[in-house]
């Protein structure tokens, strides 16, 4: 179509849009005019002009980075991690439209509860409309789960994804009842697009989503009725190795919800615990989100010990609620799809509103046979997987895959579905400055409330860039879209913040940090000094073989370089001298070794393991604090940009990186209030410090040349006090001032004695062990330790030889190595253990002849 | 026949275990053909929550935790059971195993929906890519009365598998048994469910007892009988069949039934966790006694 067929005052843009013709087009009806709905954003958006368009769209997906948007797998590496891409032109719907949609996607939620009560209680189903075979063959129909209270099993969200083909009908691709993902991109999205789009937004009077969290929120508070007042929620994640973890840490702080993973939890007393740093602390309501199987290993384990002991058991007897359990995961599978009509006309007595893409299951005969003759033309699933894990578009699979499938299929037609294939519709989208067509896969959610459920106004557009049919799966897709559902009316703020009632008395310190992340925080602290010890060191080696020709030796790095193979940071051979390569070749492999990374303890892989405790705890980071490790864990870093890089590339790049630590140090000792979240941070770092200096010090005092100035510039250097000696005694280098500077000085952070005066504050400032008086073993080595650099060096006139120093220094240091291995076994013990492992016990196997 | 069962689980630990859960299929089932007349769990330490209810396939499942912990744990359970004889099966009559392939795939009343339930798959029960199917289609051939056919595949079973305690663990597949061709009866178990199933039969295990006799001349040995596991087959009008590929017969008054459910994995006698201890040693007694009107033995002794 042509620009001049758009009526005057429509954002020029849209002239260049050209849908295809055999699609149904969100923004251009069959004469080729923008819907009604869409004119005011045509409208407000051509008030905002082109340019500012492209510089706004980059804005927003710089937000979406800083902020750590992501989707895929952290797993192993962050390779597999994805920045989540956004496009400023949303969908527009008005209000008609949308309450069709709504209305389905309510009756589909309220379906799907019914479904699942159904199979896992009287079962009439099986009797009436379902063919039974497809609940007993179910993997996840899980006998223990039959029978458990409705009451305390709700459903308390729910996703539905939809398309729209040719003729304007929308279509249910998949429902989605255990943990729906893209609830939180939905909701990122919006805060990102009101940063960038204010007024437009504004304008088209579009329908907040706040108000549908504050039903979840309400509804979850109903769910409790034991401690209506003050019920402690939880939200149970899968844990940062899980795909959309990232959803469930924001779902977590936008709702007020601790983030819990399931072995947070423990069964007492016939109710469910959060184990924290204060011991265990009860809970009323867990919002289930993690995917997890083996959620009770007394009833379900088989052989893994993993899970809630004695779980279901409490929720038998009524003392907790699980919302969104494991039970809902039945009705994810697409094998009830065909089903639908005829048991909504049983259970509910309703016509299904929304109807699911046709789907044929092959354990039938009569289906299988229709399959088979079209076979070419449809897609082949699973049909027991959660639909989204697995799927063939038979027509792109070479001859030998598509015959294995087809064996595949006759060997156990029960095991697969087959769906017809849609053209979804199609919108304009901005992509790098240009306008382009993308198909939508539009995902929204209802919330529980009693037994009936709440559309949200919204939801989350995922689009392609082709007709192709678009895998389920949240990560799939070019990019996402905002969905604006308009309002007939202004549309009046809400928050989730501003509630009234004011808190009923003051807390200082929130001591119910689980204890596993205590034990990250710890571990954080810990790998972040790490990485900023051996950053520095690498950062002297770097530089010192930079400044000299590659014919002068550089003796003086050489602990340094011994320092990092010992802990595997670099390769463990270039500990013994022998084997480092000659001071010429050095130079050459030296970036190579420094990026290694095929070795978890290398440097090269210190940085995805700083990143990836810090997104454990991604609920108890500021947002900025965050940024910070994200541009840390951030994929463009040079270090991994997997070409060699030369020396002064390599210099600059840790230099970064030693920049975004400091940064973080300074957010930490800055912006962190007093609580466990900074005192384990703290004393992980206070202990790794202790720890490499330890190892510093002791390689310098193996290889030192005495009174080799060059050597103690450098010690001092990598150390972070050369300036301060320098300040003290100007150039005058001798050991004894230098060696004190780094070691017996309390008043210089980065001596030995100040980490050890800041845990004994730290470790002080620690709740109690339950009965315990006096010092804690931990405290007693530090104590210990600070006795003895007491005795090293009394006090600063004290008149000290340097070889006694030497040689009180050499014996403390030897007792130091394995000091700090025993603080963390003992804080381990105390704090990150709780309760111990567990284990099943032997089978009783029957044996009789 | 009067029976008595006492049946003794012991865990010993090395050092005291903090907390224990255990979840347990122990008591006997009340049938057309037989009553549970009384029964108890007695367990030492006292457990400090106890709760009994009924599972998916109707069995009485015990839950006991044990948050005191303990360094040893003695469970015991007592039942006194009655069991009547069976009808006797005339091979023959019985209908052709085929109609009973259909019923199950069509039927959806009552007793066939739960029938149907035993002819998939099962944790334990997974015969795929075996040839399980031909061995059973060997005994059930064309037309075959569902009874006699099952008597065939019980005498072949027994001819050709062995009872060999040490060649397989709990974890030994299906498909594993029937080529190794050795197992305990719980693996017998498994490989002729899966037989029956794997051409469409519906089959459940059986969790229990059995009565077993002294050598001749011989006092019985105290102690030395242990849990059992058997197969039932539906077949519509004559119920449940049930029979014992162990030790090759049909049952009848000598099983005394505790559970029944789609594999071992629904109906373990006696599985549990336990937190913080280390090694554990486990002592199973089970003694099964005939009361005769006379020598009434205590439940309690």
């Amino acid at each position: 179509m042509s620009s001049e067929m758009l009526e005057p005052g429509m954002a020029e843009i849209f002239s260049l849009y050209h849908p295809p013709g055999d699609v149904y087009d969100e923004l251009l009806d069959d004469e080729s005019q923008p819907r009604p709905h869409w004119r005011r954003f045509a409208e407000s958006l051509s008030d905002e002009g082109r340019v500012d368009l492209l510089d706004r769209w980059q804005t927003a997906n710089r937000l979406l980075r800083e902020n750590g948007v992501t989707h895929s797998v952290v797993g192993q590496d962050q390779e597999g991690l994805r920045p989540w891409e956004l496009d400023l032109l949303p969908v527009v719907f008005d209000q008609r439209e949308w309450e069709s949609i709504d209305r389905g996607v309510r009756q589909r939620a309220r379906l799907v509860a019914a479904v699942t009560a159904d199979l896992y209680g009287e079962q009439t189903l099986l009797r009436g409309s379902l063919p039974p075979r497809v609940l007993f063959r179910h993997p996840e129909y899980q006998r223990a789960y039959f029978d458990l209270p409705k009451s305390q099993t709700p459903l308390a969200l729910f996703g539905c994804e939809l398309a729209r083909s040719e003729s304007g009908q929308w279509w249910v691709m998949a429902d989605r009842s255990s943990a729906p993902a893209g609830i939180s991109y939905a909701v990122e999205n919006r805060i990102v697009i009101s940063k960038t789009l204010p007024q437009i937004l504004h304008r088209c009077q579009i329908q907040r989503l706040a108000p549908f969290f504050i039903l979840l929120q309400e509804s979850l508070k109903q769910l409790a009725r034991r401690r209506r007042s003050n019920p402690s929620i939880v939200l149970l994640s899968g844990g940062p190795n899980h795909p959309y973890y990232f959803e469930d840490v924001f779902l977590a702080r936008y709702l007020g919800y601790p983030l819990v993973e399931i072995e947070d939890l423990a069964v007492r007393k016939n109710r469910v615990w959060i184990k924290t740093l204060e011991g265990l602390v009860p809970v009323d309501v867990i919002l289930w989100r993690s995917p997890d199987r083996n959620i009770d290993p007394l009833e379900l384990g088989g052989f893994s010990p993993d899970g809630v002991a004695g779980l279901l058991q409490v929720l038998r007897n009524k003392n907790v609620v699980v919302a969104n359990g494991f039970q809902y995961s039945l009705l994810d599978a697409p094998v009830f799809m065909p089903f639908l009509p005829a048991i909504c006309r049983e259970l509910l007595g309703e016509e299904l509103i929304l109807p699911s893409i046709a789907t044929w299951w092959c354990g039938q005969r009569e289906p299988l046979e229709f399959v088979l003759e079209r076979f070419d033309e449809l897609v082949i699933k699973p049909a027991f997987g959660r639909s989204g894990s697995e799927e063939y578009i038979v027509s792109e699979l070479a001859d030998e895959r598509r015959e294995a499938l087809h064996a595949r299929i006759m060997a156990d037609p029960e095991n697969f579905v087959a769906q017809e294939k849609i053209k979804r519709s199609s919108a304009p989208c901005w992509v790098q400055n240009e306008l382009r067509v993308g198909h939508l896969a539009l995902r929204t959610f209802a919330v529980g409330r009693g037994s009936e459920f709440e559309t949200m106004p919204g939801g989350l557009v995922r689009v392609g860039l082709s007709t192709a049919p678009m895998p389920l799966s949240i990560s799939a897709g070019a990019f996402s879209k905002d969905v604006w559902v308009c309002a007939e009316e202004p549309v009046p703020p809400v928050s989730l913040l501003a509630r009234a009632g004011g808190p009923t008395r003051l807390a200082r310190v929130n001591l119910r940090l689980p204890s596993r992340a205590a034990d990250n925080l710890f571990w954080l602290g810990r790998y972040l000094e790490r990485l900023e010890f051996a950053g520095r060191h690498i950062r002297k080696v770097t530089e010192r073989l930079m400044s000299e020709s590659a014919a002068q030796p550089v003796q003086d790095v050489l602990p340094l370089i011994a320092c990092l193979a010992e802990q595997g940071l670099i390769e463990e051979s270039w500990g013994v001298r022998e084997f480092l390569p000659a001071r010429d070749e050095l130079e050459l492999v030296w970036p190579r070794i420094v990026a290694q990374r095929s070795d978890p303890q290398r440097f090269g892989s210190l940085r995805d393991k700083v990143y990836r405790l810090a997104s454990t705890v991604r609920d108890r980071l500021s947002d900025d604090l965050w940024r910070a490790f994200t541009a840390i864990g951030a994929r463009d870093f040079p270090l991994r940009s997997g070409r060699d890089l030369d020396l002064s590339e390599l210099s600059q790049s840790i230099e970064r990186l030693l920049l975004h630590i400091s940064s973080i140090t300074g957010q930490v000792f800055d912006g962190l209030v007093d609580g466990p979240t900074r005192w384990f941070l703290l004393i992980g770092k206070h202990v790794e410090r202790a720890q490499q200096l330890t190892g510093t010090l002791s390689h310098f005092l193996n290889q030192q040349a005495d009174a080799d100035v060059l050597s103690l510039v450098t010690l001092l250097d990598v150390c972070n006090s050369l300036l301060t000696y320098r300040s003290r005694y100007r150039s005058q280098f001798s050991l004894l001032p230098a060696i004190d500077l780094v070691v017996t000085d309390g008043g210089n952070p980065r001596s030995m004695r100040h980490q050890f005066e800041q845990l004994r504050s730290l470790l002080g400032a620690l709740p109690r062990r339950k009965g315990s008086r006096g010092l804690s073993p931990e405290e007693r080595i530090v104590e210990e330790a600070l006795v003895e650099l007491r005795t090293i060096l009394p006090d600063p006139d004290a008149d000290v030889e340097w070889d006694d120093y030497r040689t009180q220094l050499t014996d403390f240091l030897a007792r130091c190595e394995d000091r700090t291995g025993r603080i963390t076994d003992e804080l381990s013990a105390a704090y990150f253990i709780h309760t111990g492992k567990v284990r099943l016990i032997d089978q009783n196997i029957p044996q009789e002849r | 026949m009067l029976y008595q069962v006492s049946h003794l689980t012991r865990y010993v630990s090395e050092t005291k275990v903090s907390i224990g859960m255990n979840q347990m299929h122990l008591s006997p089932r009340t049938t057309a053909w037989q009553t549970c007349l009384e029964h108890e769990i007695l367990t030492t330490p006292g457990p400090s929550v106890r709760d009994i209810r009924g599972d998916a396939f109707g069995n009485t499942v015990g839950y006991f935790f044990f948050e005191s912990g303990y360094q040893s744990l003695e469970i015991r359970a007592l039942s006194r059971v009655e069991v009547l004889p069976r009808p006797r099966l005339d091979p023959e009559s019985s209908p052709a195993w085929e109609s009973i392939v259909a019923s199950v795939e069509r039927e959806r009343s009552g007793e066939w929906l739960r029938a149907m339930e035993m002819t998939v798959p099962s944790p334990h029960v997974d015969w795929t890519g075996s040839e399980l199917a031909d061995y059973a289609r060997e005994s059930f051939s064309p037309g075959k009365p569902v009874v006699a056919g099952l008597a065939a595949l019980l005498d072949r079973f027994h001819d050709d598998f062995e009872f060999d305690a040490e060649s397989t663990t709990v974890s030994t597949t299906v498909t594993e048994v029937f080529e190794l061709r050795k197992g305990v009866c719980q693996d017998f178990a498994h490989a002729f469910i899966a037989m029956l199933r794997s051409i469409g039969l519906p089959a459940r295990y059986v969790s229990g007892y059995l009565r077993t006799h002294a050598p001749e001349g011989k006092p019985r040995l105290r102690g030395a009988d242990a849990s059992h596991a058997w197969v039932a087959l539906y077949a519509g009008e004559l119920g449940w069949i049930e029979l014992d590929p162990t030790n090759r017969c049909f049952i009848s008054q000598d099983h005394i039934t505790t559970a029944w459910g789609r594999d071992y994995s629904d109906v373990n006698p006696v599985c549990g966790i336990v937190i913080g201890s280390g090694l554990h040693s486990l002592h199973v007694e089970v003694d099964v006694d005939e009361i005769t009107e006379s020598g009434d033995v205590p439940l309690v002794p």
